[in-house]
């Protein structure tokens, strides 16, 4: 085990250091050489008409995407504080450099699916994923399928699915990149990038390292008598890299393969009112994926087929130094290999079928060596799909489909989704849809595995959901206006919750308890305006409402009976608002969290029983700086510029105000 | 297309500022602007920011006076690392509960799993386990007054004298010695056995019978460990069947010690729950009571007579301590049928004999605590807080 963990980290480690030189020395002779020839090659980008017109395997569906001005700002950030600035999930984050999880449209961590090119990044063991561990800089796009329009992706998702793509520029020729970010904290971040290729080959090498002690200052009032205080054992370190090739053959071929290593460790820090003796807790995470795939064009038919792996390392330890006890020592590896095969007709934009099927394997094996406890699990997962989208009239669109699912011993035979657009005006400028689907995930092999208290007997969370939108669209020359409004219900069945043992043993079970029903809307809204000469302003903003309460409390004394499910704010919102002058750029990026419930029956107290709505403010400003073909940025960060006293889980310490400094280096030819 | 902007704005006003009393003038600029996006953005703007200054109400301070009031304190563990543990009092006369009275008094929590209490000399002992401390606090005032930092993973308190007192420990390997007069360590007892396998010995309950103290060894373990408390040594063990969860001393000074047998995959054991009774002063096991394999019986505890014992195997049950019988019927039947829930904690009152039970509900909200009369029927029920764990009783 410990030697598959350090070859992994060796492998991460090797890249990025052998990466390092190789760029430093391609950047020099870049440098010298190209240099020379700037003044010969003029190349002309084609400019590319955009038609405005929605692809037809897009209708009725609830898709939206990252604003590029989210993915630009935020680049040295986390998937974790992109999602928080410009999309409606709700992040949940245990700190600055800890773990964060999701809720999409009110539904638990594991009902938020996260899929990096097509392929899965939901942990087969506990069912979610950890935000925080993605950097933004890997990822060119990130689209968002909400509720039952992610069937159309895969199903589990039941609030809904978040893609990670990366995408090749065939424009590309020779291009390096180098950003030095220096933030508050000691930390201290650095990107590189070299990409390489001509019309039919295209190399993308990405590497990262991010490291902080964490040491941020706090008032701490956790603790009698308050204090200040500054956080402990909250120290991390990051690196990684990802690999893209792709291939263009006979222009009809399209291969790509991409491989993408992680090591995430972090010490993890105590609550605010701990005063114990010295505590060693710490996690490190190891992860290498690669995704191969091939697509083949002709005509109006396209295949795809992609194969992928996916290897992962979790290793938690916590131990009390002073009397050398260790609690907990525990390791675990996931493997999964996916395999997905894909069929589809396309006649303009008028009629789309789509058919695929997906079999995947996955493999846990966890070991605790202090507790002596764990489990080595496999399982089998196949999914098939026929989807089907037909352009009705020239204002109505409709899509139909079907997935069958197998996995461990289990059919579920009928996931359906239908739904319907309809445009309100013959100018396309007011849009409606309407969708319905059946969507169900599986239990996590934690819940069915993990000893003790694992229940084999579990029933997959059965949810139906609806959904209805009103999407309004007024591009203009110098202008432009989007608003989507979105009104969700779900309402899912057998919801899986751990609880103490009925029996009265010490340890927690996993059992099919709770009904929840979830609703809420959804709004987003973009607006864009150029205005006097080279002024720009870009405006992205969401607001969610999310009711999502547990209807299905068993006794009368039991008070949680439609109250809102902990730590779901019914409110929350994000506004990101660009302003750009020449080469100079102002961001600002605003969320509001609302009050969340720390118990279920909601209890109304001043003694922090719940959390209180909390609003963060972050500005970054940029300039650019131009000279021939090398490009240059500087930016500056302020986070929390308010400095907003707020917890986000109860009683673990956040940061005030804090600075970044960025600097980025470009040459591209 | 500006008004749609300006209903925007109005719409993220009212919903950014939800006591807004003195924000309510800016509203009035909507309509003398609106007109102008880029005005309407600055004020968009600036309603966002003005919500960031929005900052914690200071919570008032509520003053208690106990003093000559016969009630019992529970402890309210919270959740596992969410920090909520909390004080509740019930005034037994007025029937009245009081809850979260530490941080009411303090303006601060009392912080992670709260575990038990302990009154000496008119200071409360809270053992606050996984934040590694004890608070101490006036008994009737509930102010704080000094804590005890640095420990592992404290679980009780047991008082010898003015000059020290024991703190026993789930992690540490060590029972910490105390001055509660100056709240400073003055040493600790090794409990190590270096087991290779497991981390013994963990120490839960103490129980003292002259000079002897004894401990339960729970987690994983089979021990009960004898402390001579002249010398602050482990001087003797019983082994008893596996995982000793809780005991209690009777009227006849024989130790009664609640086995839960351990779990099913257990890599320790798993064996049928016991029931032991054993002589306190030649350590020899007297009697020896099994439950069937699936049962997990918790919270043994006695009255105030130390004539009956009481504990939880679902339901609950209680017996004579000089009874060769094991109860057959339950005492208190638990209507409880679901998968979750069912009776979390148990104690009885020292005088009146009247039982304490709590039942935890769904583990997430307050719990709730019900009052029997001692012949077994429902006195009335009160909500305390998340998962209360332990009663202290206050007689004056």
């Amino acid at each position: 085990m410990e030697s598959h963990i350090n070859s992994i980290r060796l492998f991460v480690k090797s890249f990025v250091a052998l990466y390092g030189i190789a760029f430093t020395m391609v950047t020099f002779l870049c440098s010298n050489q190209i240099s020379a020839q700037i003044t010969k090659d003029t190349f002309q980008l084609k400019m590319v008409e955009v038609k405005a017109q929605k692809p037809i395997e897009e209708v009725a569906l609830s898709k939206s995407r990252v604003d590029t001005m989210a993915l630009q700002t935020l680049s040295s950030k986390s998937l974790a504080s992109l999602m928080t600035a410009s999309t409606p999930v709700f992040i949940k984050s245990y700190g600055r450099g800890s773990s964060a999880t999701a809720s999409f449209r009110g539904t638990a961590a594991s009902h938020t699916q996260v899929n990096w090119n097509g392929m899965s990044l939901n942990s087969p063991m506990r069912g979610d994923v950890d935000f925080s561990q993605f950097p933004v800089y890997f990822i060119d796009r990130v689209e968002l399928l909400h509720g039952g329009s992610s069937l159309s992706d895969g199903s589990g998702a039941l609030g809904g699915s978040i893609s990670l793509e990366n995408k090749a520029d065939w424009s590309n020729r020779i291009s390096v990149k180098y950003i030095q970010h220096i933030e508050s904290f000691s930390t201290y971040k650095e990107f590189a990038e070299l990409a390489l290729g001509n019309s039919n080959f295209q190399s993308k090498t990405r590497i990262f390292h991010d490291q902080s002690e964490n040491d941020f200052p706090f008032y701490n009032y956790g603790v009698l008598p308050y204090q200040d205080d500054v956080q402990k054992n909250a120290d991390y370190e990051k690196y990684g890299f990802l690999q893209e090739f792709y291939g263009r053959i006979k222009k009809n071929h399209l291969l790509s393969l991409k491989i993408w290593g992680h090591h995430n460790f972090r010490n993890l820090p105590q609550l605010m009112s701990f005063q114990g003796d010295n505590r060693i807790e710490s996690q490190e995470d190891d992860q290498l994926r690669a995704i191969g795939a091939w697509k083949y064009f002709n005509g109006n038919s396209n295949w795809e087929f992609t194969s992928g792996i996916n290897y992962t390392e979790l290793h938690y330890f916590r131990s009390s130094t002073e009397s050398g006890f260790e609690n907990f020592n525990s390791k675990s590896k996931e493997k999964s290999s996916f395999n997905h095969l894909e069929y589809r007709y396309k006649k303009e934009e008028s009629f789309h079928f789509k058919t695929s099927l997906d079999a995947n394997i996955h493999q846990v094996d966890i070991y605790d060596s202090t507790n002596k406890t764990g489990y080595k699990e496999e399982r089998f997962e196949l999914s098939y799909l026929a989807q089907l989208n037909i352009q009705i009239s020239d204002r109505a669109a409709a899509y139909a489909l079907l997935r069958s699912e197998f996995y461990d011993d289990t059919f579920v035979i009928l996931i359906p989704s239908l739904g319907l657009e309809y445009a309100l005006d013959e100018k396309d400028t007011w849009t409606t849809k309407f969708n319905v689907s059946r969507n169900y995930h599986k239990p996590n092999l934690n819940d069915l595995y993990w000893i003790p208290g694992g229940n084999p007997d579990l029933l997959p969370e059965d949810g139906y959901t609806g959904e209805l939108a009103l999407v309004y669209s007024k591009p203009k020359p110098n202008w432009s206006f989007e608003s989507k409004l979105n009104f969700y219900a779900s309402l899912i069945d057998n919801w899986i919750v751990w609880h103490p043992s009925s029996s009265g043993a010490f340890y927690w079970e996993a059992d099919n308890i709770k009904k929840v029903f979830a609703r809420g809307i959804e709004w987003n809204i973009k607006y864009n305006l150029d205005f006097f000469k080279n002024w720009k302003l870009k405006t992205v903003a969401n607001y969610a409402f999310t009711a999502t309460t547990n209807v299905d409390a068993m006794e009368s004394v039991d008070e949680s009976r439609g109250k809102q499910l902990i730590y779901i704010p019914r409110h929350t919102a994000n506004l990101m608002i660009g302003l750009s002058y020449k080469s100079w750029e102002l961001n600002i990026d605003n969320s509001i969290i609302g009050k969340r419930y720390t118990t279920s029956s909601n209890i109304e107290s001043d003694y922090e029983s719940n959390l209180s709505a909390y609003a963060i403010t972050n500005l970054n400003l940029e300039k650019d700086f131009t000279w021939k073909k090398l490009n240059a940025k500087l930016g500056l960060r302020v986070e929390n510029l308010f400095d907003t006293d707020y917890m986000s889980v109860l009683w673990r310490a956040m940061p005030g105000r804090y600075y970044s400094v960025n600097l980025q280096i470009g040459w591209r030819k | 297309m500006t008004s749609k902007i300006s209903t925007i704005s109005k719409f993220l006003f009212i919903f950014s500022t939800p006591k807004g009393k003195e924000k309510e003038s800016p509203s009035y600029n909507f309509h003398m602007n609106f007109r102008n996006p880029l005005l309407n953005l600055i004020l968009l703007l600036s309603i966002f920011l003005s919500t960031s200054s929005c900052q914690k109400d200071p919570v008032e301070t509520v003053f208690f006076n106990f003093e000559n009031t016969s009630g019992v304190f529970i402890t309210n563990e919270g959740n596992f690392m969410y920090g909520n543990a909390s004080l509740s009092f019930y005034d037994i006369e007025k029937k009245r509960i009081y809850n979260h009275i530490f941080y009411a008094r303090n303006s601060a929590p009392l912080g992670d799993v709260a575990q038990s209490m302990e009154i000496h000399n008119g200071q409360a002992f809270i053992v606050v386990n996984n934040s590694g401390k004890v608070y101490v606090a006036d008994a009737n005032s509930i102010e704080f007054s000094a804590s005890i930092t640095g420990l592992s993973s404290p679980r009780y308190i047991h008082f010898l004298n003015d000059q020290k007192a024991y703190i026993s420990d789930l992690y540490a390997k060590a029972i910490t010695i105390i001055n509660p007069s100056t709240y400073e360590k003055t040493g600790s007892i090794d409990v190590n056995n270096n087991n290779p396998d497991f981390y013994q010995h963990s120490t839960e309950q103490m129980i003292q019978y002259e000079n002897l103290v004894f401990t339960n060894c729970w987690s994983f373990d089979n021990q009960i460990l004898v402390i001579d408390s002249n010398t602050d040594q482990v001087i003797d063990s019983i082994e008893v069947p596996a995982q000793p969860n809780s005991m209690v001393m009777d009227k006849n000074n024989k130790l009664w010690v609640l086995c839960d047998g351990g779990y099913p995959e257990s890599p320790y054991v798993h064996e049928r729950p016991a029931l032991v009774k054993i002589d306190a002063q030649n350590l020899e096991i007297e009697k020896l009571f099994r439950f069937k394999l699936e049962e997990n019986p918790s919270a043994l505890c006695i009255n105030g007579s130390q004539d009956t014992i009481y504990f939880i195997n679902r339901h609950v049950f209680r017996m004579d301590v000089e009874e060769a019988q094991f109860p057959e019927t339950p005492f208190i039947e638990s209507s409880f049928t679901g998968v979750y829930g069912g009776f979390y904690s148990l104690s009885v009152h020292p005088t009146s004999s009247q039982v304490y039970l709590a039942d935890a509900i769904d583990y997430q909200q307050n719990g709730i605590i019900y009052r029997y009369h001692p012949q077994g029927h429902l006195l009335d029920s009160f909500k305390a807080g998340v998962n209360p764990g332990s009663f202290y009783f206050k007689i004056e």
